[in-house]
């Protein structure tokens, strides 16, 4: 390939970023359709959509990550990939911005629907516009190196901070129980 | 010209070949440190996780949420596993106690707590109904592994919904009149005996009991 030495300085950046987003999505489908019918309470807890919407999106995302995640990871359907990677993920973060400016900080996330319950925060909001914007940089290149070496690296590097972020994921949905628990016991009367 | 550790020479065959110098067998050994501790963050993270889940309840801790003690229960008509039906909030015979539990196959602290709530309602004379909200196969797992009986065995959201139940494994004790004696997060026999103790002394929670005798606290 004889790409812009610039560009081809950026592809395996762009390669540690699509497998780390990829990731994220893979896992994200996979958790939410081992729990679907759950997944519907949790869009509906969000109050984003009318109500009349909120089953078929529920039907609707999963299908959705697994795709975007799918075609990141192969590399296929670029720049659309990316873009709806970014979409979704702004989409998440609007809906949990608009939630948290409401004060509903008790609501489940339901990213990865694990057994452990993720309340919401400015934390995953930012998580969200960071992989957003990471995505942007894998907008110029879809260049997969050509030297296995570099190649490795890519996926290595977008592996590793995908298991990072899940560490940091359990950490933050621990401190917030932490800091919360006495405000909640003492007003849940709601 | 010599060529620098790391760097090819040009004429070096393409692919693995020419990837195997001792610059990039570090790499390789790097990246397996780098994977390892990482996988060691996300277990101890995960670990930590655990732990503040079975640290935080202090205590047979009651939630202000559903129905308060001193209460009539609500009336729910349900159907146990082995497909009698059961109506919660009922009058009993008198001196009767009627203990819920609401326990889950995929909570480390119900599996530890089955056992001495048999043991605990065994001594105490009480009726126990446990009460789960999961698939069936996951429930006959939980019934096979405690040998408990599928006629006290409730699999369904409606009662766990009227209680506000949001924490597992959760207790609520109704007195002969089917009115809520008690009730709380139960982490061990003593929130049960807290429970009995509540019904008896007419505290709600273990909480109010130490606020009204301070120097127990001390």
């Amino acid at each position: 390939m004889n790409a812009h030495p610039a560009v081809a300085a950026v592809a395996p950046f762009a390669l540690a970023i699509r497998t780390l987003v990829s990731l994220v999505f893979l896992v994200a489908a996979y958790g939410k359709l081992r729990h679907w019918a759950p997944f519907q309470g949790i869009v509906a807890n969000y109050r984003f959509l009318p109500n009349a919407m909120v089953a078929p999106a529920a039907r609707l995302i999963p299908p959705a990550e697994l795709w975007v995640g799918a075609a990141l990871s192969l590399g296929l359907a670029f720049p659309w990939a990316e873009l709806c990677a970014a979409a979704l993920l702004l989409l998440f973060a609007l809906a949990m911005g608009i939630n948290l400016r409401r004060g509903r900080h008790h609501i489940d996330c339901g990213c990865f629907q694990s057994a452990l319950k993720q309340t919401l925060s400015w934390t995953l909001v930012m998580r969200n516009v960071v992989l957003a914007l990471l995505l942007g940089v894998a907008l110029f290149s879809n260049d997969v190196p050509d030297d296995p070496l570099t190649r490795m690296n890519g996926y290595l590097a977008g592996a590793v901070l995908f298991i990072i972020l899940q560490a940091l994921g359990h950490l933050w949905s621990i401190s917030p129980a932490w800091r919360q628990a006495p405000r909640r016991r003492a007003g849940a009367v709601s | 010209m010599e060529h620098l550790p790391g760097v090819a020479p040009s004429s070096a065959p393409q692919g693995w070949g020419r990837v195997m110098t001792p610059m990039t067998i570090m790499l390789v050994l790097l990246w397996i440190v780098v994977i390892c501790l990482s996988v060691a963050v996300l277990a101890l993270a995960r670990q930590v996780g655990v732990l503040h889940e079975r640290v935080a309840p202090a205590g047979a801790l009651l939630n202000a949420a559903g129905p308060g003690v001193g209460e009539p229960s609500p009336r729910l008509e349900v159907h146990a596993l082995a497909g009698n039906s059961i109506t919660v909030g009922s009058k009993l015979a008198p001196g009767k106690a009627l203990l819920l539990l609401f326990v889950s196959q995929t909570c480390p602290i119900c599996k530890k707590l089955i056992p001495i709530a048999m043991d605990f309602a065994k001594s105490e004379r009480l009726d126990v109904l446990f009460v789960g909200d999961a698939e069936l196969a996951e429930q006959r797992r939980l019934i096979d592994q405690f040998g408990l009986a599928e006629n006290r065995f409730v699999n369904g959201p409606e009662i766990g919904m009227a209680y506000r139940v949001d924490k597992l494994p959760y207790a609520v004790l109704l007195d002969d009149a089917g009115v809520i004696a008690a009730k709380g997060l139960v982490n061990s026999r003593e929130h049960f005996e807290s429970l009995i103790i509540a019904k008896e002394t007419g505290f709600a929670s273990i909480q109010s009991y130490l606020k009204a005798q301070p120097e127990i606290v001390g």
